[in-house]
């Protein structure tokens, strides 16, 4: 797909969303609520030890956490459910037919989507979130561009993720179970709500055999500090891998999927 | 009389309308169980490791969460078609709704059955036997007696800012995003103790936006514990009385807006 038609598609589906201005600003209530509830738990729970370092965060490292990694999520919204509606309503049959590539034809929509989200509510709420609460985050410009890089593989991560999951709608009349199930596992295993550096060592397995882990909390430890530069490469090279994975298994699908279709007229 | 059998058939009719396919209603339900096992797990690797979160342990935490789950399915049982309500009137099904002989409110409340209570009432069970044995609640008769009394209050709490949410969609129209943070995004608000939170936090959960009287007061009552925070001896039993008066300015509130309504035309 040539780059141009790419960003053309992104930013048709940005401006699709520009057209919500109540449901974006109650977006950034709702971002805040959550930054709010998860630094308040931590803050309760640091509050009740004398130690101030637990399991190698202190408290301004967990209150940096909480807020950056609620931020790289809400920078990571996107409609997932695009491709059951395409399928639903048989607008999936001019998908089959354009000369361009649906993979790349649904990321650029996801993209329009997120950027929307990152500019009008990720940006503010941190800006809210440094006045309010004890933030720290280190300014290493090789950090920052190791962040970027991490960041966008988590987010091509878990865009195929939800196009596999989406892709499910070829096979079945009902995917919502699917969605919350996925929506389940990524809350538990990505470290959106509790850092992997806390999970019980029984858990670590499970947690190191999935793909999760390096959609959120990889690209929020990059950002925050928490890990030595020396180690970023090969946390983007296991993020790069997974990618290959997950293409493997999304274009699997696809080629399975295509093959099952049934367009059931207009 | 008629009335009432006429509400039966409405309700029959969407519980076989949902139970249409089986596999994907069984399917469901173990999704939203794994999303609440999830919920829990976490909490589960929190206090593994912090031991408590303010003074309550993983019994209390788990009773506070069953209270929450019983109030919860009920609720979705109940008042589940309002949460998509905007839709009825962007699509102007609402006038079909104001046609007919019977009130607007309680066809829409009959019009959809929520099958996902059966996944909330199976974890509200077993979080009460767990939390029962690990907290070791001592089960007097007042307390057998008090605690659907508790759950039927905290029903009316949850439906009734659910139906004063969705009446905003009678002046708005569209209002998704505000519907989905007031019901769901602040559920996250009391999976924790209210007392985490600041004072002023702690006020508006208990007096402005009630939903602390959901669980957090009334599990004061069945832990025997003694107050904290805000909390007044007497707020202990408030969540009936709370329920009712939420659920009377919920309804004007209904009823106001049914009277501005203006048909979209479509």
């Amino acid at each position: 797909m040539k780059p141009e038609l790419f960003f053309k598609f992104v930013s048709i589906s940005f401006q699709k969303q520009v057209t919500y201005r109540f449901d974006c600003f109650v977006g950034i209530v709702n971002g805040f609520l959550y930054v709010f509830i998860f630094t308040s738990l931590w803050k309760a729970l640091y509050s009740q030890f004398d130690t101030t370092v637990h399991n190698g965060f202190t408290l301004t490292a967990i209150v940096t956490y909480a807020v950056l990694v609620m931020a790289v999520r809400i920078s990571f919204t996107m409609d997932d459910s695009i491709i059951y509606r395409k399928v639903m309503d048989g607008s999936i049959a001019m998908e089959l037919v354009r000369p361009t590539s649906f993979f790349f034809m649904n990321l650029a929509e996801n993209v329009g989507h997120s950027l929307f989200h990152t500019m009008a509510r990720t940006f503010p709420i941190v800006i809210i979130s440094l006045f309010l609460f004890d933030i720290s985050i280190p300014f290493e410009p090789v950090r920052l561009l190791a962040f970027l890089f991490s960041f966008f593989a988590g987010y091509i991560l878990i865009s195929m993720l939800n196009f596999a999951a989406g892709l499910l709608a070829f096979w079945f009349v009902e995917i919502f179970p699917f969605m919350l199930f996925k929506y389940a596992l990524f809350t538990f295993f990505s470290g959106g709500i509790v850092p992997i550096d806390f999970f019980p060592e029984f858990l670590k397995p499970v947690v190191n055999f999935l793909p999760f882990q390096y959609m959120l909390y990889f690209p929020t430890v990059i950002l925050t500090g928490r890990v030595p530069l020396a180690e970023v490469h090969s946390i983007i090279i296991s993020q790069l891998m997974w990618i290959l994975i997950m293409g493997v298994i999304c274009s699997l699908m696809w080629g399975a999927g295509k093959k099952k279709l049934v367009i059931q007229g207009g | 009389m008629d009335t009432i059998r006429i509400y039966l058939t409405l309700f029959a009719t969407s519980i076989k309308a949902r139970m249409e396919y089986k596999a994907s209603f069984l399917f469901y339900i173990f999704a939203i169980l794994t999303f609440y096992i999830g919920q829990i797990g976490l909490l589960f690797v929190l206090l593994n490791r912090f031991h408590q979160i303010k003074g309550w342990t993983m019994g209390e935490m788990v009773f506070l969460y069953s209270l929450h789950a019983f109030a919860y399915g009920f609720t979705n049982l109940i008042f589940s078609q309002l949460v998509n309500f905007d839709k009825m009137i962007v699509d102007g099904e609402f006038d079909r709704v104001l046609v007919r002989p019977l009130s607007p409110l309680g066809q829409v409340i009959f019009s959809k059955f929520e099958i996902s209570t059966a996944a909330h009432l199976i974890i509200g069970f077993t979080a009460l036997y767990f939390g029962t044995h690990l907290a070791g609640i001592e089960w007097t008769l007042r307390k057998i007696l008090l605690f659907p009394v508790i759950v039927g209050g905290a029903v009316l709490i949850a439906g009734g800012i659910r139906l004063v949410v969705t009446a905003v969609a009678f002046w708005t129209l569209r209002n998704r995003s505000l519907v989905h943070t007031v019901i769901f995004s602040t559920k996250e608000f009391i999976n924790y103790p209210v007392n985490i939170y600041n004072l002023g936090m702690q006020f508006f959960l208990t007096f402005i936006f009630p939903i602390a009287f959901i669980n957090f007061y009334p599990a004061h009552f069945f832990l025997d514990r003694s107050g904290e925070g805000l909390l007044h001896p007497a707020l202990e039993m408030g969540t009936p009385i709370v329920g009712i008066i939420v659920f009377i300015v919920s309804t004007f509130t209904w009823r106001v807006g049914v009277n501005h309504y203006q048909s979209t035309g479509s």
